[in-house]
């Protein structure tokens, strides 16, 4: 078993015995063998259940190289900051996918028959849904306390990772002064830890932003607030919205056009989600939960996807790539110019899909950040200065 | 001018920087000169800290220059040569003029800026006069009131980038026909820049590693081969009238940014190599900590008068004594120097920056309506389209241009045997941008051009590698 403070070998059967590097005496965390008496796997219905494991059959051997390799990988080597969530993700990445025997892979084939059907027949291109969905090898839960938490008591806290309240770190408050000022753009994340990951690597910072979260869980009310009458203060605010994959994501949409965001300003909001064929296509981790109804202008068999309860999350994608992604979208959005027609969804090349209070429009041959091959280099910025 | 090589009684230099003093502190003696390289035996040798900051900054803040040893007085400093010399001069301001309504300082602002441009005119009568409109408020109303102000012929210069490019001639083109001056639209190309770089970096007395220097040039040349012996420009209208490049410093506050980090995050605003420095600089070459860092801006953010006491002004105090004095103005009044035509930037003049700084921040941002005051003052003397346009900077196309027709130039320049850079800067990361590895947000372009624009300029100074003497020097010591 390798250390990480010297990368020397001890032999697995003296790390397990001592949990300590026989050349530095530096502690393992991780020594090959289960944390749990009892490995807690996601079942396909949202909970988690606990069941024993077949005689290490599903058992993996989780080392600290392997942690460390995970958090390196999701920070690219310390550059960004990430969320657990994303952590966990990136972990769930380097372990074997569960086995999709028995019942619940019945079930899995049988819900996805219509929506293999429905790909055959709609073929609209880029992506089909995975045939089967294998779901995480464990919870979140299962990860925070059996792995997270031992690696942070062996080894202290990940640098780079981003507060899981990161409210409560920033008591220094608005200057009054600066509610005069506005921004040129905003951008609503569905979720609080993934907008505060953006902040915590400055895409605010970088692109004349602001950055809330769907939810209104970030940032913290009283900052909020400013930043909702300094957004007021645009009348041609960009603004664009980044979510998951999921049923409730693409329904909160909806609530982003109610009184307390924009009031009736006509702002128009470019989507720059991550739609299910996009997820596809980059073979993320698909997750199962409830059953929904959602009405959205997606094509047929993404939004059958989404409504058998198919989630899949930002998280799952790396900071580096988040950022990337985000940066385009918005460059997209600031570019595009917008119909005079508000009611009519007609003549959208934006993004994939664009959304207005009458619904989801789709335009599939548009730009998508996320199909655009992240080739950042080919957008042209140089340097903004004017000789006056 | 020759160098002063005897004790001095004091060293001035005006209130916002046009005009510069560099000194060398010489046994015995303090040596003055306008010119770093004018002072007697300037050794060749590089401030590595000026280094740092121009890789941070594009332009050396401060009074440090890239000559290590040399220093330059900060713009209204008044001193004796005794001791240190003080970091910055307090702005005077007139405290009755801090609670007015809008109305008032438009008003006021048109009547400076009239008396302004009617001084600066007033020797030059019934000589043809140059101004460089890029079509932007500030320039253009500059134009607007030489042309009504002056009773000579009127030159209004404006470049774009081919046909390839975004280019600004639609709003330039609208002010001078507006105006009824003698336009003249210039092409820069690829080819331009190839050939003018290494001149304009020739004429500089600090490196700048904005890439609008090649164009100036041309602008200069321009005027010139008209006969112009004047020129004025739009110069100081962002930085005293609080334009867009305040709001990633007011995002930083906003989100609850700490304090310690402002003087990184000013450094970051500027969108060049604050964090690529570790990836960057030769391992021997220290890096300076957070407390060195806030050094620089000690002196604005630690000003306590009342004015200052607003969040904005401090940024834009920063603004002003720093890109102001060391990048905007040392840039026209380089190239002007070396073409023989004198840049005026009336928006820089003193009174106009003093009546800038008393506009309480409520007016001067209201909204996105950046600089409110400025473009009431000017209502009626430009179409409202030009007024009420929204701010777009100059965007020279080097993301474009180091990806095709030069990159060989910049490999070579950059990477080559006698690269002048290579005893600070590594090679894989210049390598890296050169090839456009994926980067999250593309500045490839304007990360090159600030190293090579570095090279060019220590090139041109007097900082050759040769290969020979530092050979000699090894096989001396390994004797």
């Amino acid at each position: 078993m390798k250390c990480i403070h010297c990368q020397s070998n001890t032999p697995n059967k003296l790390a397990r015995a001592t949990s300590k590097c026989s050349a530095c005496l530096h502690r393992f965390a991780f020594t090959g063998l289960p944390q749990m008496d009892f490995v807690v796997q996601a079942d396909h219905k949202g909970g988690t259940s606990q069941q024993r494991p077949p005689a290490y059959a599903n058992h993996i051997a989780v080392t600290d190289m392997l942690f460390q390799k995970a958090i390196i990988a999701v920070g690219s080597a310390g550059k960004y900051s990430f969320t657990i969530k994303q952590l966990y993700y990136e972990f769930m990445r380097r372990l074997p996918a569960p086995a999709t025997a028995g019942c619940g892979t019945a079930v899995g084939i049988i819900a996805l028959m219509p929506l293999m059907l429905a790909m055959g027949v709609g073929g609209a291109g880029g992506g089909s849904a995975p045939a089967k969905v294998a779901g995480p090898p464990m919870s979140f839960d299962s990860f925070t306390h059996y792995y997270y938490n031992q690696w942070r008591r062996i080894h202290g806290e990940p640098e780079g990772l981003v507060d899981a309240n990161p409210n409560t770190a920033t008591p220094t408050p608005v200057l009054p002064e600066l509610l005069n000022y506005s921004f040129d753009r905003c951008l609503i994340v569905d979720n609080a830890d993934i907008a505060a990951m953006l902040v915590a690597n400055r895409f605010h910072f970088e692109n004349n932003c602001a950055v809330l979260s769907a939810d209104g869980a970030y940032p913290a009310p009283d900052r909020r607030d400013a930043i909702m009458t300094m957004l007021g203060r645009n009348p041609d605010l960009v603004v664009a919205y980044l979510h998951d994959a999921s049923a409730s994501a693409f329904a909160a949409a909806a609530t982003l056009r109610s009184a307390e965001w924009f009031g009736d300003r006509r702002i128009w909001i470019a989507d720059i989600g991550l739609s299910p064929r996009q997820a596809w296509a980059q073979k993320l981790l698909v997750e199962h939960g409830e059953k929904s109804v959602v009405e959205t202008r997606l094509p047929t068999d993404e939004l059958d996807w989404l409504n058998q309860g198919y989630t899949c999350s930002l998280s799952g994608i790396r900071p580096a790539k988040l950022l990337k992604t985000a940066y385009m979208g918005l460059s997209e959005a600031s570019k595009a110019t917008y119909q005079d027609d508000w009611d009519s969804m007609g003549g959208f090349f934006l993004m994939g899909y664009m959304w207005s209070p009458t619904g989801y429009a789709y335009h599939d041959a548009g730009f998508s950040p996320w199909m655009g091959g992240g080739d950042t280099a080919a957008f042209d910025a140089s340097a903004p200065d004017s000789f006056g | 001018m020759h160098p002063r090589q005897t004790a001095l009684d004091r060293l001035f230099r005006d209130a916002i920087g046009e005009q510069t003093v560099y000194y060398r502190h010489h046994p015995g003696k303090l040596l003055n000169a306008q010119h770093p390289v004018n002072l007697a035996d300037t050794p060749r040798t590089l401030d590595e800290r000026a280094l740092i900051d121009y890789l941070c900054c594009a332009f050396v803040p401060g009074s440090r220059t890239m000559f290590a040893g040399v220093s330059e007085l900060r713009p209204g400093v008044d001193w004796d040569g005794l001791g240190l010399a003080p970091t910055d001069a307090p702005l005077l301001l007139d405290s009755n003029n801090f609670d007015r309504p809008l109305d008032w300082y438009a008003k006021h602002l048109k009547e400076l800026l009239t008396t302004v441009i009617s001084e600066h005119l007033a020797p030059l009568a019934g000589q043809p006069i140059g101004v460089f409109l890029s079509g932007g408020l500030d320039s253009s109303l500059v134009a607007a009131f030489v042309k009504q102000l002056h009773d000579g012929d009127v030159h209004t210069i404006s470049i774009h980038f081919g046909d390839a490019y975004a280019n600004e001639l639609e709003w330039s083109g609208m002010v001078a026909e507006h105006l009824g001056t003698q336009h003249h639209v210039l092409e820069i190309t690829e080819r331009t820049i190839h050939e003018r770089t290494a001149d304009v970096m020739g004429m500089l007395d600090d490196p700048i590693g904005d890439p609008l220097t090649t164009p100036n040039l041309v602008m200069f040349e321009k005027a010139a081969s008209l006969g112009l012996r004047h020129i004025f420009n739009g110069e100081g209208g962002d930085p005293t009238f609080g334009g867009p490049k305040n709001v990633p410093m007011v995002l930083h506050q906003v989100y609850g940014g700490h304090t310690d980090e402002l003087a990184a995050m000013y450094f970051r605003s500027f969108q060049k190599c604050f964090d690529d420095l570790d990836a960057l600089l030769n391992p021997q070459i220290q890096r300076p900590g957070v407390h060195e860092l806030s050094q620089l801006l000690h002196p604005y953010l630690s000003d306590d008068s009342a004015v200052m006491q607003s969040f904005l002004n401090r940024l834009m105090w920063m603004n002003v004594r720093l890109k102001g004095a060391d990048q905007i103005l040392a840039k026209v009044r380089d190239i002007g120097n070396a073409t023989g035509v004198q840049a005026h930037s009336p928006l820089f003049d003193k009174r106009i920056v003093q009546a800038g700084f008393e506009v309480p921040a409520a007016l001067k941002l209201d909204g996105r309506r950046e600089k409110a005051v400025l473009k009431d003052a000017v209502k009626g003397l430009l179409p409202d389209a030009v007024i009420e346009r929204p701010k777009s900077g100059m965007m020279v196309p080097v993301q474009k241009w180091f990806r095709g027709p030069l990159k060989p130039w910049a490999e070579e320049l950059l990477l080559g045997k006698e690269a002048c850079i290579a005893p600070y800067i590594r090679q894989e990361p210049l390598r890296a941008w050169l090839e456009y590895a994926p980067m999250t947000y593309p500045r490839h372009g304007v990360k090159i051009w600030l190293v090579l624009a570095l090279e060019l300029w220590l090139k041109t100074h007097g900082f050759e590698r040769h290969a020979w003497p530092q050979l000699a020097r090894k096989w001396w010591t390994f004797r």
